[in-house]
């Protein structure tokens, strides 16, 4: 039987990883390390990521915590967005680990 | 994790399956998830202090991965860029290319029409725009929308070539970083394209602005706004995983109408975005699935205008949560006679912004803590009788003229991130 050529609806997809950076890893060393929090500002994240941090001090995994939230954002609604490039920064220069919350 | 820092994100278990997907999507496939029960946004303190011994405990083995290099944060392997399949020929050629489409989760389940090289071509021959230029990238799968994959959904789809034309501008639309299309995407809300075509290109393509123009007999509406859904089932979506909307929504498939700018008594939707009259445009808008304005019996514009106001401004909705653009369709007749009552488009907005209100108390009291930071910084400690607007600014009250005889409007409420995007119609005519 003959054949039929169709196109496909297949596409190429932007290479998300272009601009990625290595993973940091040896910091993790440490007996204790600093961890970062990222609040997406959905309800009850900021309160539980506040205890979670509590915990890992209590239990000598963490040496500090430092706490970032969307709440710079443009959007209104900031749970589905991006953080800014100013939240990036910050969780990069304080933080060894970051913990971000909440997918809900 | 892109940013070079080892990360672990928490999810609650009806959101794991989704946060994998777009994880992957985001090239980061062995991102660490840390499973919660799913009622965590509710949960007391005291439960709350479970969760967090839940997610402390989960900690230390995900350091060890890291550490052990079990998490790379290396980029997935991409797929297979199909470009071509070579199907038998026959009578049920449509219906083998249709059941092949629908197993590579190319398609929505309808039929599909072959999308051959002649047809594809024909597509392209009816725009200037080069078939490899790219229109957008969608998000959140981050596909690389060009004219020619954007001319295969259209054939698929079911169009016409005089529909392309404005199939390419709604895909211009989409990928553009005002409307975030992986938040439309990407966010629980249920909220999907609408389409609005103005100007000549409408009509010179069948589009219908008028009485009942959804159903059968209007192909133009159904068949671009398909072929818009195709472009965002292979660009935009993630295998399996379309949405992640809580329902989807109902309207998807037929969201694509003319502004009826013969019957309206006001200027065009694109002449107040700095487009001439004779210009030809398609606007995106993000909007939920429309709800009714039924008004018979009002005898003053303000009246009129109040039952618009009571349907679009309540504390359960969610887009006065934040700040949106709210989005209302006035039936020919509604308009007619708010204009004969001297009213002006901004006169209607400036009343929409002053009337749709609701006061503080009548929010739900447990749900004040999902307002916008906007909100919550203008509402805090205020009287329970201050009144939240249902925009923030009156200009963002989008009014369209839509629909034929009857005294039925739509008010569709809009995204509390994504804006309308107006672009114009290109042909090579």
């Amino acid at each position: 039987m003959s054949k039929v050529r169709v196109l496909t609806p297949v596409v190429a997809v932007k290479d998300n990883m272009e601009s990625a950076q290595a993973l940091n890893v040896d910091r993790l060393g440490a007996s204790a390390v600093r961890v970062g929090f990222l609040d997406n500002t959905k309800p009850n994240t900021n309160q539980l990521l506040s205890l979670v941090g509590g915990l890992l001090i209590d239990r000598g995994l963490a040496a500090s915590t430092y706490a970032a939230d969307k709440t710079d954002s443009p959007a209104s609604n900031p749970a589905s967005h991006g953080a800014t490039e100013a939240v990036f920064k910050r969780l990069s220069q304080n933080a060894d680990v970051v913990l971000t919350g909440l997918g809900n | 994790m892109k940013r070079g820092i080892p990360s672990a994100t928490i999810c609650s278990t009806r959101f794991v399956p989704v946060g994998r997907k777009f994880a992957q999507a985001l090239g980061v496939s062995d991102l660490p998830i840390i499973e919660v029960h799913d009622e965590v946004g509710h949960d007391s303190p005291d439960e709350l202090r479970k969760v967090a011994q839940v997610v402390a405990d989960a900690v230390p083995d995900i350091l060890r991965k890291y550490q052990n290099r079990n998490v790379s944060g290396q980029r997935m392997r991409e797929e297979e860029l199909i470009e071509t399949l070579d199907v038998d020929a026959g009578t049920d050629l449509s219906m083998r290319v249709s059941e092949r489409f629908l197993q590579e989760n190319w398609s929505d389940g309808l039929p599909v029409v072959p999308p051959t090289e002649d047809r594809v071509q024909a597509m392209l021959d009816t725009v200037a725009t080069p078939p490899d230029e790219v229109l957008g990238v969608l998000h959140p799968r981050g596909g690389i929308a060009t004219v020619r994959k954007v001319a295969v959904c259209a054939v698929m789809a079911g169009c016409l070539p005089k529909h392309f034309p404005i199939v390419v501008a709604a895909v211009r639309a989409l990928g553009t970083p005002q409307f975030k299309m992986h938040s439309v995407q990407s966010s629980a809300h249920p909220h999907s394209p609408f389409i609005l075509v103005n100007g000549p290109a409408g009509i010179e393509a069948g589009l219908s602005s008028g009485h009942d123009c959804t159903p059968k007999g209007w192909q133009a509406n159904l068949v671009i706004c398909r072929a818009v859904r195709l472009v965002t089932i292979n660009m935009a979506g993630l295998k399996n995983v379309i949405a992640s909307h809580t329902q989807g929504h109902l309207g998807r498939i037929m969201d694509c109408v003319r502004e009826n700018e013969e019957e309206s008594p006001w200027e065009p939707y694109h002449t107040e975005q700095g487009y001439a009259r004779d210009a030809s445009t398609v606007t995106a808008f993000p909007g939920e699935p429309p709800h009714l304005v039924d008004d018979r019996g009002s005898n003053t514009a303000q009246s009129m205008l109040t039952t618009f106001a009571r349907v679009i401004a309540n504390g359960g909705n969610r887009s006065m949560f934040g700040n949106t653009q709210q989005i209302v369709l006035f039936a020919p007749e509604h308009a007619q006679y708010v204009a004969s009552q001297g009213f002006s488009k901004d006169d209607v907005r400036e009343f929409l912004y002053e009337v749709a209100r609701v006061p503080l108390h009548e929010f739900p009291k447990n749900n004040l803590d999902s307002l916008s930071v906007w909100h919550k910084k203008l509402f805090a400690n205020v009287s329970e009788h201050v009144t939240v607007p249902a925009v923030r600014r009156k200009e963002d009250f989008k009014i369209i003229v839509h629909g034929g005889i009857g005294p039925h409007s739509l008010y569709m409420p809009g995204s509390l991130s994504s804006k309308p995007v107006t672009v114009p119609v290109e042909s090579k005519r």
